[in-house]
């Protein structure tokens, strides 16, 4: 490649980049100017007589007259930042003479051309298709999504640092706040527990391992036998106690009742007392008894049967009542 | 800590059987008993727990027994009480209170006993007048099994009296023994209910009676005379005087036959039992016995009238204890005369001339028309509470009869 060739592709290039490069709005760096109109390569003498740079300014000439008729994409602005500013770092440190010479070694695709310009046709139909997508938000989607991606960040989330200072922050100071009375409430908790638990086994061992003291002793194995007294004349030391103090042991108040009833043998002279221990069951056995040893009466009433007998008497029918 | 915290759930759950258990309110009701009796009933009382510290273990655990009884039925007697007669008795000082309650257990028991040695043999009584409280227990025991035993064959003949049906009499055969009894109880008010009011009852009383539980109405119809089993009961002792045989222990079957127990008197029927204990005997202290004119019947009915009614007791509980005795004595006076009206063998003149004597004139003079009475059909001169006396020559235990 000769210098005039070299000079000549160096104005192309620049012409391509554009005139500032980064001056331009994104929307102007897309829409290269006529090659050969604003920046008058189409007028440059080297393109005159040299054919291999003519044909590559038609080339590119027709590529912008292309791109010039295509519509123009909805992209983010953010997007042709950064893919320009990946394009430089790309760029940067690339010598273009070197990116010419690859050219040269390695000529473009003979359809290149078409292929991209059936993507860019594919491109337009999925614009029409999107522009006829509906763009309404729901309304709340921006609450709910909000929520959800707080609920998030509460999961498992990693908050950022200064977050996590803050809510270490907040939380030593709550733990320094609560630990006291959280502390004494614990000490007071273990210490009824501790208390109820020996009260219980207190109760429960007095209750079922020990005889209570006010508790009524048993009378047939407990009282101290003493000598057998001559009657009517008692010599046990408990009567003049009695006497002295009026203080009852504990055994005699326990069977009070009963001793009471002793009076009533005394009085009766025993033996009547004693039969009226007899209740009116036992007695209406007895009449019953009494009647099973009687034939029939006189006047038909009937009595049971003889239940001494030995034999079967459920089987006699006696005669009803008149 | 879970396992810390159950078990003193359950230990907190335990203690209030423990403290049931450790504090005694009977102990503090009968120590506030003590304190309201009088001296003199504190030291008897206390002779008596000393006396019974004096019996050997044995005998000791049979007196608690018989002693329990008698507090158990003395409570029964006093829940029997009718209403009116409470509220007499609430009125009244506690000590003069408790002297007149005594008076009513006592005379309640004399009438029961009464009527249970119309049913006992003379074999049964001599063995019970003869013996201690504690071998009285045993004797009481014995016997009771011995009628506890009979349950089921009356609980047959009643159901045969009540046309109950088999499968009805099967379920009772079937029930335990509380419930068998309980049962026993209920069927025998319902077949007296079937023969309807006794005599000297009407049918508005009876009807009344009807509506108590049936031992009390048992109770109330036993008092009055009747007997449970139609045999000799309301009519008098049969005229051959046949009783069952035995006593206490006996195995039945004729006196002196197998079975029996030669040189015991089988018979139990009134009027061949031979001498009484307690009951002047034919040559006693009180002379020959007397026959008297009005035959079996008449004595019973005079016998009957000669018991003290225990309600008079109450009735009377505003007049000092001697008073109320006389009167007492003045009631059943009325009442002899009255019942000796209608006897055919007693003349209004002899009427007239008894009814002028008081005291023991009038009683030595009704023993000669009456003559003496079979065993448990009273005794001349018995005023409330008083037991018959007997020399008690077992029954040292006992303190002599307070005055």
């Amino acid at each position: 490649m000769n210098p005039e060739c070299r000079n000549f592709r160096a104005r192309l290039a620049d012409a391509l980049r554009g005139p500032l490069d980064g001056a331009l709005p994104p929307a102007a760096r897309v829409r290269l100017p006529a090659l050969g109109g604003s920046t008058g390569l189409g007028w440059h003498a080297h393109v005159i007589h040299c054919a291999e740079c003519r044909e590559l300014l038609s080339e590119e000439e027709a590529l912008d007259e292309l791109l010039r008729s295509l519509p123009q994409p909805h992209l983010p602005p953010a997007l042709a930042e950064r893919v320009l500013s990946r394009l430089d770092g790309a760029r940067r440190g690339v010598d273009l003479d070197r990116l010419l010479d690859l050219q040269q070694l390695e000529p473009a695709p003979a359809d290149l051309a078409r292929s991209v310009i059936a993507r860019v046709h594919a491109e337009q139909a999925l614009d029409r298709l999107l522009e006829g997508v509906p763009a309404e938000v729901p309304a709340g989607l921006d609450r709910r999504v909000l929520a959800r991606l707080q609920l998030a960040r509460r999961a498992g989330k990693p908050l950022v640092r200064s977050q996590l200072a803050a809510a270490a922050a907040e939380s030593s100071e709550t733990q320094v706040r609560e630990r006291p009375a959280r502390r004494l409430l614990r000490i007071a908790a273990g210490f009824a527990l501790v208390s109820l638990a020996g009260w219980g086994a207190w109760t429960l061992r007095r209750a079922f391992f020990e005889k209570p003291e006010n508790a009524a002793p048993d009378l047939v194995r407990d009282s101290a036998p003493l000598t057998p007294q001559s009657s009517g004349t008692p010599t046990s030391p408990t009567t003049p106690e009695l006497a002295a103090t009026g203080e009852p042991d504990d055994a005699l108040l326990a069977s009070l009742e009963m001793f009471e009833a002793w009076d009533l043998l005394a009085t009766s002279g025993g033996v009547d007392a004693s039969l009226a221990t007899l209740d009116s069951l036992d007695e209406y056995l007895l009449d019953f008894e009494s009647a099973a040893t009687l034939p029939a009466t006189t006047d038909g009433a009937t009595s049971p049967a003889d239940p001494a007998s030995g034999s079967d008497s459920d089987t006699r029918q006696p005669k009803k009542n008149g | 800590m879970t396992h810390f915290i159950r078990w003193i759930l359950l230990l907190v759950a335990l203690a209030p059987l423990a403290i049931g258990q450790e504090h005694a309110p009977e102990l503090d009701q009968a120590r506030s008993r003590w304190e309201r009796l009088s001296p003199a009933e504190r030291a008897r009382i206390a002779q008596h727990f000393d006396e019974f510290r004096g019996l050997p273990e044995a005998e000791r655990a049979r007196m608690m027994s018989h002693l329990n009884r008698l507090a158990q039925a003395r409570r029964e007697i006093e829940a029997r009480i009718p209403e009116e007669l409470r509220a007499k008795l609430d009125k009244l000082a506690p000590e003069e209170r408790r002297q007149v309650l005594r008076e009513y257990v006592e005379t309640t028991m004399g009438e029961r006993a009464e009527r249970l040695r119309e049913k006992m043999t003379a074999e049964e009584l001599a063995k019970l007048d003869g013996a201690t409280p504690a071998e009285r227990e045993e004797l009481l025991h014995a016997r009771r099994e011995e009628l506890l035993d009979r349950a089921p064959r009356a609980l047959a003949f009643l159901g045969r009296q009540l046309d109950l049906p088999p499968e009805e009499m099967e379920r009772l055969k079937a029930l335990p023994q509380q419930e068998k009894l309980d049962a026993l109880a209920t069927l025998g008010r319902r077949e007296m209910q079937r023969r309807g009011p006794p005599p000297g009852v009407d049918a508005e009383e009876f009807k009344r009676w009807l509506e108590l539980p049936p031992h009390e109405f048992m109770e109330r119809m036993h008092g009055h005379g009747m007997r449970g089993f139609r045999g000799d009961g309301e009519r008098g002792p049969p005229p051959d005087g046949r009783g069952r045989p035995g006593g206490f222990g006996r195995p039945g079957g004729p006196p002196d036959g197998p079975g029996g127990r030669p040189g015991l008197r089988p018979e139990g029927r009134d009027g061949e039992r031979g001498p009484r204990p307690g009951i002047p005997p034919p040559d006693g202290p009180r002379g020959p016995r007397r026959e008297g004119r009005l035959g079996i019947e008449g004595q019973r009915i005079v016998g009957r009238a000669m018991r003290p009614d225990p309600q008079w007791v109450i009735e009377l509980a505003d007049l000092p204890r001697e008073l109320r005795r006389e009167q007492i004595v003045g009631r059943i006076h009325a009442r002899v005369i009255e019942v000796l009206g209608t006897q055919p063998a007693v003349t209004p003149a002899e009427l007239a001339k008894l009814d002028a004597l008081q005291g023991p004139e009038f009683f030595e003079a009704l023993r000669d028309i009456v003559g003496d009475l079979p065993r448990g059909q009273g005794e001349f001169g018995r005023g409330p509470g008083e037991h018959r006396r007997r020399d008690r020559p077992r029954d040292d235990l006992s303190p002599p009869p307070r005055k």
